[in-house]
């Protein structure tokens, strides 16, 4: 595992030329004469390239292009001569100075007052700060991702800048201090090009990722990359080495600007020039637009920064043979860290967070608005010092005044331009997600969801891909998102290894400690996994694969009452990480999401349920419609018939067969199932009954045919038939021919009120529970005046509120208490049961049959 | 622990013995031997009053430091080299040459024995075995300055004039603060006609030790050459002013304004040298002739020149003085003292040789052959007197004098063209010298420039 902290080698480099820059200006502010000389760095000349404003040798009027021929009363062949010189004289001491003039070489002896070492004028300071700002930048990128590469290549060119802006364009004296900075600012010279070509090759992204990389790709292979990064570290120096010492042992005169050769500036404008067009490309293939626009930020400041600086620090010098503008080209250089900063801040350039707190920033403004309040006060006070307005006691007062009046608009009025500035880009993401939120909360079609989430949040946070599983029992199977691993999905700053999986797998079984650990968090990423892949090495495969397939972060949809999917998230196509803010952002959203799956789903569920209500009340129309309007069993006999199912559809029924043969039934099962069953049951009497009028035939074949379904389902059936028990037979009147196969014994009611029960068959047991038959019909006489009420279990074993079945004793009871015909008996019972059950639907199917013995005229339907 | 503090300490105590042992090394070598610090400080004292041309200060310090360590033989010769051979110090001479002779050299330096074993070998009359010893010494300690000025020196009194500007330029990069390199290469850079790089050198020569009178001396010389009068007044002041005793100085201010045509001056000059004590007595009677004598040929009284300069030339026997009366004899004819001091001085110095005295031997007979009506001879002595007598050294004017008499000498030759050329070298060096030498005589007056 690669270690989170930066190359120690980086890190010592970094320290070295931090600390070589602020020794070199420590050095500078040593107690020793100085004349405010600066000279070229050209090896054994001390010829001035520049003068201190101010300085003793401004005084005495040493100028630029003079050489200095002598320091008190010695003659020097070398700097270090001139620091020993120096050195022997004090600080307020005038000293002999033998110059050359630089215009006609005439030697001329000034007299130089020695002063303090200054550290130079202000545009050494000015170096000096850019300097810094840019080895703190660096050093802020480095510790802040300490992985990149690109953020070493980024500390190594910061690095570089240091050292040459404050080592190279060190205002030089004689000391050996002096030569030694010097000569490691011209060493930072020849590097800084090539680490400034470097850079750009791998910034934004490297030039062989992406669409570049049809142009870049043979970069890909490490060899390749290799071999064109010594070239591009070698040639500055091998440039160098010529300009050096090639030129001097061919005996030519090299031509040099500010003392190195002009050799290596002219590499390092072509190098600048060349990282330019690079980061200009890089920046126009770049996919996510948030990349796309720090990028083009820098590219805006380096061509603001660089552009200047190669004319007049490089050009200026090599056509116009003058060095005097190449302050102006360093001015601008600035612009380079100010952007990359701002870049940094606004669009985390290099995947580097910035945490600025808002109180932090309204103090800033705060502080800056009182410096404007009393930078006003005190111009006022000067531009009317002596005026009898500015002795006015009301002067205080009206400042006093002006300051409370508009100290607090003023303040919020920058506040809100420096909000929109510092926090824009977060403000704008913050918005999106909760109007990602308000688009899933609203979103009732799960399935638009999950495309919502895949296909939204990829854009809207810069991801490669997004991809959704959804829960399916044990484990989650992909519902959306690419199965493969976009092409640009590759570290970004070398070459994927060769034969490496894409492929985001089809189904995920997720262990139950990851799904714990996510169902507290939500949502993470993989790289905060170690601990528990280190306890649980299901969850390290499973972190393994994915991490394999190009997964950053992990989230899981879920209700309180179950999970519902887990989404999985890419890194982003640019090289920033997924931030805490944004993490957060997202479990927000992943829970809103959650929220909106298991609403959609229970609304799916609804609306399934309510077509099934729909169904039912169609089939229970259908199956009302199949019981018959008219049982007619012939003269002298008065039928009534009730059902009433358990929910829409039952299992109950009743049915007239030809014979005529009254026929109610009770299959095992309620709702469908049952209804189901109720009609084959009916329809397989039915076609039965067409050729077979003996009952026993009937229940026997009836009770093969219903077995061969093969679905277990009984069904208890009741037959009555005035006819006799042989086909086409006829009872002796009165008679009724009886078959019960699992009903319970109808109820016989006397004229007398008397209440028998019907004795039961042999076999009585519900047709298609055994493949035999052998059901065995009875018979009953009826007179006038009796009635006998068949009723389906579900009329006794209804159920009171408190559980209580209503039982056959008080079904008895009603019907010796309930004298009339059979209509007026299955209506009591009905209305007895609804008042016992309190009107709730019953437990059971309720089927009533009554039949009486009347005249043969009275016959009555349901 | 015990082993780690032992090894600890051993490691300290090596750094420590390397470190003094380089400190050691680091340290220069004593250049005189010596056991006494105020001997030592005596001759450091005579070395820097050497180098300013302060001889007799230099002496001084010398023999202080004798006094202080008798067996110092680097005092001993230089007592020996820089006294005059007056009476009175012929005996001390005689004693130090003995012991110098005599002298132990086991304890002495390097550079101390070669000096001493060069100064044997002279006084056996043997300069080429002096020269190898210095030559051996040289290939052993390349860049000891002292020795390398010794060969300058031989280089420059054997008149070989490049090695020995290339053996200053040396001299100066071994120790650019070596002001009489400097010095010498001023007056080298003027015999090459670079009068341009001279007037550098001596700008240098100056800065270096504007305390001193010589380098004040030495470009005001050179300006004087140049006709750049008041300049070189200035710094003639300058030398003098430093050192009014510099005796240089205040003859080459009434050299001055005897080229200025302004005799009246030059003689206030002498009576300042005077009264300054500035010049030794034979010096100041001789500027008095010069004064006389220029002072009557500049107003054409040929006459009481040629008597001025006779009688000074009787008296001081300067080589100068005979050249003055020689041309004062071109304009009265030659006398018989003058021509029998010519003849004296042929035979006494000689014509060959590249040396300043056999110029002026070439200048007398060149002369004398003008006034013998020979002036094809006189060309001839009159070129090698050119080739002989340098710009600097204080000959400067002699020269240049010794050129327009060459010019007079060609046009009597009927070769006025030579001659035209000649003056027209004059004229670049010093337009005021021809224009205002009234000395000569009158075909030898030159055409304005133009």
């Amino acid at each position: 595992m690669t270690p989170n902290r930066p190359p120690t080698a980086l890190l010592v480099l970094g320290f070295a030329a931090f600390l070589l820059a602020a020794l070199s200006i420590v050095d500078m502010y040593l107690p020793r004469p100085y004349d405010g000389v600066v000279l070229t760095e050209t090896p054994g000349s001390l010829r001035v390239q520049s003068v201190v404003p101010d300085s003793g040798a401004d005084r005495a009027g040493i100028a630029a292009g003079d050489r200095i021929v002598g320091i008190g009363r010695e003659l020097l062949r070398s700097k270090a001569q001139g620091a020993e010189a120096l050195n022997d004289l004090e600080i307020g001491a005038t000293a002999a100075y033998l110059v050359r003039r630089a215009d006609g070489g005439e030697l001329e002896e000034v007299a130089v007052e020695l002063g303090r070492r200054q550290i130079g004028g202000t545009s050494y300071l000015y170096a000096c700060l850019l300097g810094f700002s840019f080895f703190f930048i660096g050093l802020f990128v480095l510790l802040h991702q300490p992985r990149l590469r690109a953020g070493h290549v980024f500390f190594l060119l910061c690095c570089l800048f240091l050292v040459f802006l404050v080592c190279r364009l060190r205002p030089a004296s004689y000391s050996a201090v002096d030569a030694f900075v010097l000569r490691t600012g011209t060493l930072a010279l020849v590097l800084l090009p090539a680490s400034f070509l470097h850079f750009f090759l791998i910034f934004p992204r490297p030039v062989w990722d992406g669409r570049l990389g049809e142009t870049f790709g043979a970069l890909r292979n490490r060899r390749t990359w290799a071999t064109l990064l010594g070239v591009v570290y070698l040639v500055p120096a091998l440039v160098f080495v010529y300009g050096v010492w090639g030129v001097q042992g061919l005996g030519r005169v090299g031509r040099s600007i500010s003392g190195a050769p002009a050799g290596s500036w002219w590499v390092l404008a072509l190098y600048m020039v060349v990282g330019l067009l690079l980061l200009a490309a890089n920046w126009a293939h770049l996919p996510a637009s948030r990349e796309r626009r720090g990028a083009a930020i820098v590219l805006l400041g380096s061509i603001v920064g660089l552009v200047p600086f190669l004319v007049l620090a490089v050009g200026f010098p090599s056509f116009f043979q003058t060095e005097q503008f190449i302050f102006y080209g360093v001015v601008p250089l600035a612009a380079i860290p100010l952007t990359f900063a701002y870049a940094i801040f606004r669009f985390q350039l290099l995947n580097v967070r910035v945490i600025l707190r808002k109180s932090l920033l309204y103090t800033a403004t705060t502080a800056v608005v009182t410096l404007v309040y009393a930078l006003g006060i005190a111009s006022f006070n000067a531009l009317f010092q002596g005026t009898g307005l500015a002795r006015s006691p009301y002067f205080p007062l009206l400042f006093a005044l002006a300051i409370v009046l508009l100290f607090e608009p003023l303040r919020r009025r920058i506040q809100g331009p420096m909000d929109r500035f510092f926090f824009a880009e977060r403000a704008r993401l913050q918005r999106a997600m909760v109007e990602l939120g308000e688009a899933l909360t609203g979103q009732q079609d799960p399935a638009q969801l999950v495309r919502d989430l895949v296909e939204v949040l990829p854009r809207l946070l810069g991801l490669r891909f997004a991809a959704l599983f959804v829960a399916q029992d044990d484990r989650f199977v992909r519902a959306a998102g690419s199965p493969a691993r976009p092409q640009d999905g590759r570290a970004l700053d070398r070459p994927p290894p060769p034969g490496t999986a894409a492929e985001l797998p089809a189904e995920i079984v997720v262990p139950e400690p990851l799904l714990e650990h996510l169902a507290g968090r939500t949502l993470a990423r993989l790289d905060d996994l170690d601990l528990l892949r280190l306890r649980s090495p299901a969850v390290d495969r499973l972190a393994s694969t994915l991490a394999e397939a190009g997964v950053d972060a992990v989230g899981l949809l879920a209700s309180s009452r179950r999970r519902l999917g887990l989404v999985l998230l890419s890194p982003k196509l640019s090289q920033v990480t997924l931030e805490a803010e944004e993490l957060d952002l997202l479990r927000g959203l992943l829970h809103q999401a959650s929220i909106a799956l298991e609403t959609g789903r229970l609304l799916e569920e609804r609306a399934r349920r309510a077509e099934l209500e729909r169904d039912l009340e169609i089939a229970a129309a259908i199956q009302a419609s199949l019981l018959p309007r008219r049982l007619d069993l012939g003269p002298g006999w008065r039928v009534a018939a009730a059902c009433r199912p358990a929910r829409h559809v039952g299992g109950d029924f009743y049915s007239i067969l030809p014979g005529p043969a009254l026929l109610y039934g009770d299959v095992s099962g309620k709702a469908v199932s049952g209804a189901l069953m109720m009609m084959a049951a009916s329809e397989v009497f039915h076609s039965l009954a067409l050729a077979n009028r003996s009952p026993e035939d009937l229940f026997d074949l009836a009770n093969r045919r219903l077995y061969e379904l093969g679905e277990r389902s009984f069904v208890a059936v009741g037959y009555f038939s005035p006819n006799g028990a042989g086909e086409g037979s006829t009872g002796p009147e009165g008679h009724l021919t009886y078959l019960l196969a699992g009903q319970p014994s109808p109820l016989l009611r006397h004229g007398d009120g008397r209440v028998d029960e019907l004795p039961f068959p042999e076999h009585r047991l519900p047709l298609g529970a055994l493949r035999t038959g052998g059901y065995r019909p009875l018979a009953v006489r009826l007179e006038t005046g009796d009635l006998l009420l068949a009723y389906s279990d579900g009329v006794v074993e209804a159920q009171g509120p408190d559980g209580e079945p209503f039982g056959q004793d008080r079904l008895e009871t009603l019907l010796a208490a309930t004298p009339g015909d059979p209509q007026s008996v299955v209506e009591a019972v009905l209305a007895q049961l609804d008042r016992f059950t309190h009107g709730e639907l019953p437990y059971d199917d309720v089927t009533l049959l009554a039949i009486g013995r009347s005249r043969p005229a009275e016959i009555h339907t349901p | 622990m015990t082993k780690k503090v032992l090894i600890l300490l051993a490691l300290v105590l090596g750094v420590a013995a390397g470190a003094g042992a380089v400190w050691r090394a680091s340290l220069p070598p004593a250049e005189w031997t010596t056991g006494s610090k105020e001997a030592l400080a005596a001759v450091l004292a005579a070395r820097e009053a050497e180098m300013q041309l302060y001889f007799e200060e230099a002496l001084a310090h010398y023999e202080r430091a004798l006094e202080l360590d008798p067996g110092l033989v680097f005092a001993m010769l230089k007592v020996v080299q820089l006294s005059p051979p007056v009476e009175g110090r012929r005996e001390v001479i005689a004693r130090l040459v003995e012991e110098l002779k005599s002298a132990d050299l086991g304890d002495l330096t390097p550079r101390e024995r070669m000096l001493v074993e060069s100064f044997r070998a002279r006084l056996d009359h043997e300069p080429e075995r002096a020269a190898e010893i210095l030559d051996a010494y040289l290939r052993e300690h390349p860049d000891d300055p002292y020795a390398v000025e010794i060969r300058c020196r031989r280089y420059w009194a054997d008149n070989d004039m490049g090695p020995a500007e290339a053996c200053y330029r040396r001299l100066t990069e071994l120790d650019p603060n070596w002001v009489e390199a400097q010095n010498r290469i001023g007056y080298l850079a003027m015999e090459r006609g670079d009068f341009a790089d001279a007037e550098e050198q001596f700008e240098i020569y100056r800065y270096l030790a504007p305390e001193e009178a010589n380098p004040h001396d030495s470009l005001g010389e050179l300006l004087m050459l140049l006709g750049r009068y008041d300049e070189a007044e200035r710094e003639f002041r300058a030398a003098l002013a430093t050192r009014s005793t510099f005796c240089p100085s205040w003859e080459n201010l009434v050299t001055l304004n005897l080229l200025r045509g302004d005799p009246r001056a030059a003689e206030g000059v002498v009576t300042a040298a005077r009264q300054a004590e500035g010049c030794p007595q034979p010096n100041l009677a001789l500027q008095r002739c010069r004064v006389a004598a220029w002072s009557a040929g500049d107003a054409g009284r040929w006459a009481e020149m040629h008597q001025a300069a006779t009688e000074c030339m009787q008296r001081t026997g300067t080589s100068e003085m005979i050249l003055l009366a020689l041309a004062a004899g071109l304009h009265v004819g030659a006398s018989e003292t003058t021509t029998a001091t010519v003849a004296e001085l042929a035979e006494r110095v000689g014509t060959e040789g590249h040396y300043i005295e056999t110029g002026h031997v070439h200048l007398a007979l060149g002369m004398r052959r003008l006034q013998e009506g020979d002036p094809p001879g006189a060309v001839e002595h009159l070129r090698a007197a050119d080739e002989r007598v340098p710009f600097g050294q204080g000959q400067g004017v002699t020269k240049l004098f010794g050129r327009l008499l060459l010019a007079h000498a060609l046009r009597q030759a009927g070769r006025p063209e030579e001659a035209e050329a000649v003056v027209e070298s004059v004229r670049r060096i010093n337009l005021s010298f021809v224009r205002d030498m009234r000395l000569l005589p009158k075909d030898a007056e030159r055409r304005p420039p133009g």
